[in-house]
């Protein structure tokens, strides 16, 4: 059996960005790339708005003490200042290097990459191109490592980071395509899954396969989670599917209705109306629906975006993705009808504890991405500043796994260990098994939006945890009824159902003990930020299907802690 | 006031493992307006028939995973509603759902994307920057708005292969270069921090490529993306003639001087 050098799990902006800084510092290690979809196709894809970098094309006087500050202040003081530093500080370098290598970002008439304003930033700051800034990264970052030769296996579904006692030996896959498991020895590994949002499934913008595949694999070997209570919600997402409506919509003058047609955001934000925070709207619809305003469907309550008074002009001209998206998604044209939305699940803060390199407590094996927590986020993520993490964190991760690879020497990942995979699967088929993935799967995602949602009280979230062991108790009764080895997606959709659920339980679990409120974290019967009890950072360890919670303490710097006010 | 139809999916269905042929199953369920083709067949998954196989991620029309064949015309599936197709049915309320053609199936509607990637690499779709390595992230290119007009639509290409399922040069010869791959060394080329154009114009002006296409505009028409594919062809057939009679005449120089 051959040894990698370097296996990185992954093929978003982050195992990109990784592999090809990786071929770049050691062009003769061995890499693979492995993905369970074609890496053009990853998540990336659907960020929108832009990536932040202080370039100061825009804003001449932006400066990189300037975003660090921001980032600090957006994450509710849970950032390590160390880390939101390195962020900030890597970036302008980053986004150039992006740039020369061919990402076309939209351009100032002097030529120069063009910036706008995002939420939380004190300078437009943010670069993108048009409306596809993670498309054309990743498009960009993918041709670049199929021009440097790194071997992608496509189509590939981690099972297992193998290890001898902590000891790494590398990973243990699904080939999709044939349904072989398959060993790869490797000195290194990089986990660079993406986030864990979907397990708010309809109530969430990401796409099917954010179910967190790789924080829970890793989570399983023994390496701890942090922060994992922190997930954020945007507050218009389709009714339906939960699909993002972009800020742009209410930027351009939408309202947003009750049933009773009210415009409701006077009670909450009576200056900023509808443009306030995305937190604040956010809370505000869902208290409107809580208690009995919003309106009712078979696709569960919502609320309405107005967006017929602003004329078909203008809904066309400056609105055409909105109105498509509400069109193809909800069969809604918003020149004559409003759009139901709903608050969504939209990123998750929380991930795999690792240093500022991606390095975890396993040597040899680093995280990057959405999937790690770093933590430059802290208990909010700021727009525009997620893309950046990914690059930064990634390029840095790729390079510190080609530098310290050659220190590794992995026993062989054994016959035993794939036989035991095999049996596991195999178990699925049995016929005493009867429970409907599908079934637990929406349980799972209503259990978490009903009780680990926006709102969160201890009484909510005792029930959201219990509601989580039990429907975990039931997946040991999931059957998966496609017994083929040829693309069983059934399988699949199992498999990441089964990360969805261990990690939801440390989500439940960190909410109800952060008797706090904080950044993304709302408690309403701990409303307030308390520093002195909680800031710091969650972990969760793996202990026999049970989590053993401790804390670490956030890495401060010149900023001394404030209130966060906008 | 809840609408709902009871439609019929008459899906392609083939497993190597199982079928010695494809056949079609025919699915019939209720299907609310607002419903999604993607959503329907997910629907089918959960509740009628888990063995059946397709591709699909975002569900927002921006990963390209899911191109099928609805109704005899390459779409997404997750951007098309099943009402709105339901006037595409040649039985009433009956929708055939097959995969992207030009492809082989690997299972049900999911087809073998590997000869389309290895396309990718055989052609250069990739900018080689005129900046050497040792440079990156140093200074920006200057690029001005005018030229990032000239390959901004081309960059919407979410590889969804559309224009490649409808293709009807590629219907009889697998090796063809594509549309897909054509409007990409079209993007590289029109970037001035690439120095790699005029490689990329031989390797597609070569057997299979570009000189084969007869311009019929069917892969501007089935664009999801609506990106105008067949100017990008357009444009590089020209620089691939023009270098081809340059190639040529340089032969002839070459057959004159050594005799
Ligand atoms: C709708 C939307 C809009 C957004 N807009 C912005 C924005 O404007 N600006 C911004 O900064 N951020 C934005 N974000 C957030 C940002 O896009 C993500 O945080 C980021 O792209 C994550 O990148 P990643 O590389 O970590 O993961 P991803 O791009 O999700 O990639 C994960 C990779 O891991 C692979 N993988 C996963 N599980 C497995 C497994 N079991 N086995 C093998 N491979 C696996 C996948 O195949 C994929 O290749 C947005 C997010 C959403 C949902």
């Amino acid at each position: 059996m051959k040894t990698f050098d370097i296996v990185v799990v992954g093929g978003g902006g982050a195992g990109l960005y990784a592999a090809m800084e990786a071929m770049k510092t050691n062009p003769k290690l061995n890499i693979a790339v492995i993905s369970k979809i074609y890496p053009n196709r990853s998540h990336t894809s659907a960020a929108q708005g832009g990536v932040n970098a202080a370039l100061a094309n825009t804003a001449k006087d932006d400066t990189v003490e300037s975003h660090i500050f921001d980032t600090i202040k957006g994450s509710d003081y849970l950032a390590d200042q160390d880390a939101a530093e390195v962020l900030c500080r890597d970036a302008p370098g980053i986004i150039r290097e992006l740039e020369n290598i061919g990402t076309p970002f939209s351009r100032l008439d002097d030529g120069t990459i063009a910036q706008r304003p995002f939420g939380g930033a004190a300078q437009p700051r943010c670069c993108y191109c048009a409306d596809k800034t993670g498309h054309t990264i990743l498009q960009s970052l993918y041709e670049q490592c199929l021009r440097k030769g790194v071997n992608f296996y496509n189509e590939f579904y981690i099972l297992e980071l193998s290890h001898d006692n902590g000891r790494l030996k590398g990973i243990i896959a699904l080939d999709i395509k044939t349904g072989k498991i398959v060993p790869f020895n490797s000195r290194s590994v990089i986990f660079a899954t993406g986030g864990y949002a979907k397990m708010y499934w309809n109530r969430s913008s990401n796409a099917a396969g954010c179910t967190g595949d790789g924080q829970a694999v890793a989570y399983r070997a023994g390496i701890p989670l942090k922060d994992m209570e922190f997930v954020q919600f945007h507050p218009t997402g389709l009714r339906k599917s939960g699909l993002l409506v972009t800020e742009g919509a209410r930027g351009e003058g939408g309202y947003l209705f009750n049933k009773d047609g009210e415009r409701f955001m006077s009670k909450y934000a009576p200056n900023k109306m509808e443009l306030g925070p995305r937190d604040l709207v956010s809370r505000s619809i869902e208290t409107e629906i809580r208690e009995g305003r919003g309106y009712d469907s078979h696709a569960g309550k919502y609320v309405h975006l107005d967006l017929r008074h602003l004329g078909a002009d203008l809904i066309k001209t400056r609105l055409p993705q909105i109105r498509e998206l509400s069109m193809y998604f909800e069969g809604v044209d918003p020149i004559e009808e409003p759009i139901p939305i709903v608050p969504t699940a939209h990123y998750s803060m929380g991930g795999i504890d690792a240093d500022n390199d991606g390095r975890t407590i396993m040597k040899g094996v680093y995280a990057a991405g959405e999937c790690a927590c770093i933590s430059v986020h802290g208990a909010n993520r700021l727009g525009g500043n997620s893309l950046l993490e990914i690059l930064v964190f990634g390029k840095r991760a790729g390079h510190a796994a080609a530098m310290e690879a050659q220190e590794n020497d992995p026993s062989p990942i054994t016959e035993s260990e794939l036989q035991r995979q095999h049996k596991y699967i195999r178990g699925f088929h049995h016929h005493d098994k009867h429970e409907r993935y599908g079934i637990i799967r929406e349980e799972l995602g209503k259990n978490l939006a009903d009780n680990v949602g926006i709102f969160r009280t201890k009484a909510l979230l005792e029930t959201g945890y219990e509601n989580v062991v039990e429907l975990k108790k039931r997946f040991k009764k999931v059957r998966v009824f496609d017994t083929g080895d040829i693309y069983n997606t059934n399988l699949i959709q199992v498999l990441e159902l089964q990360n969805m659920l261990d990690l939801s339980q440390t989500v439940a679990m960190g909410a109800l003990l952060r008797e706090e409120s904080r950044g993304s974290h709302t408690r309403e019967d701990f409303p307030v930020r308390d520093d002195e009890n909680w800031h710091k950072h969650s972990m969760f360890e793996y202990c026999d299907d049970d989590i053993c919670v401790s804390s670490k303490a956030v890495t401060m710097g010149k900023y001394e802690l404030q209130e966060r006010k906008y | 006031m809840k609408e709902v139809k009871v439609i019929s999916f008459k899906v392609f269905r083939y497993n190597p493992q199982a079928d010695a042929h494809p056949y079609h199953d025919t699915f019939e369920i209720p299907v609310e307006k607002g419903i999604t083709i993607l959503r329907a067949l997910d629907y089918i998954k959960q509740n009628i028939d888990p063995r059946m196989s397709y591709r699909s991620f975002c569900h927002a029309g921006i990963c390209g995973s899911c191109a099928m064949t609805i109704n005899g015309a390459t779409k997404l599936a997750c951007t098309t509603q099943v009402w709105d197709e339901l006037k595409n049915c040649v039985e009433e309320n009956l929708i055939t759902i097959d995969p992207i053609k030009n492809f082989t199936s690997l299972k049900d509607l999911v087809v073998d994307m590997d000869p389309l990637v290895e396309k990718l690499e055989k052609y250069t779709g990739w900018v080689e920057s005129t900046m050497p390595d040792k440079e990156l992230g140093k200074t920006e290119f200057r690029i001005s708005p005018e030229e990032f007009k000239t390959y901004d639509s081309a960059t919407d290409c979410i590889f969804c292969a559309s224009c490649v399922s409808d293709c009807p040069l590629m219907n009889y010869d697998k090796d063809y270069v594509s549309p897909a791959i054509i409007l990409r060394a079209y993007r590289m080329n029109m970037d001035s921090r690439d120095s790699a154009s005029e490689k990329r114009v031989l390797q597609i002006a070569d057997e299979h490529g570009i000189l084969d296409c007869r311009q019929c505009n069917r892969c501007s028409f089935v664009c999801v993306k609506k990106i105008p594919i067949v100017d990008a062809i357009n444009h590089l057939k020209q620089e691939a003639v023009k270098q081809k009679n340059q190639g040529l005449n340089m032969l002839e120089e070459k057959k004159k001087i050594s005799p």
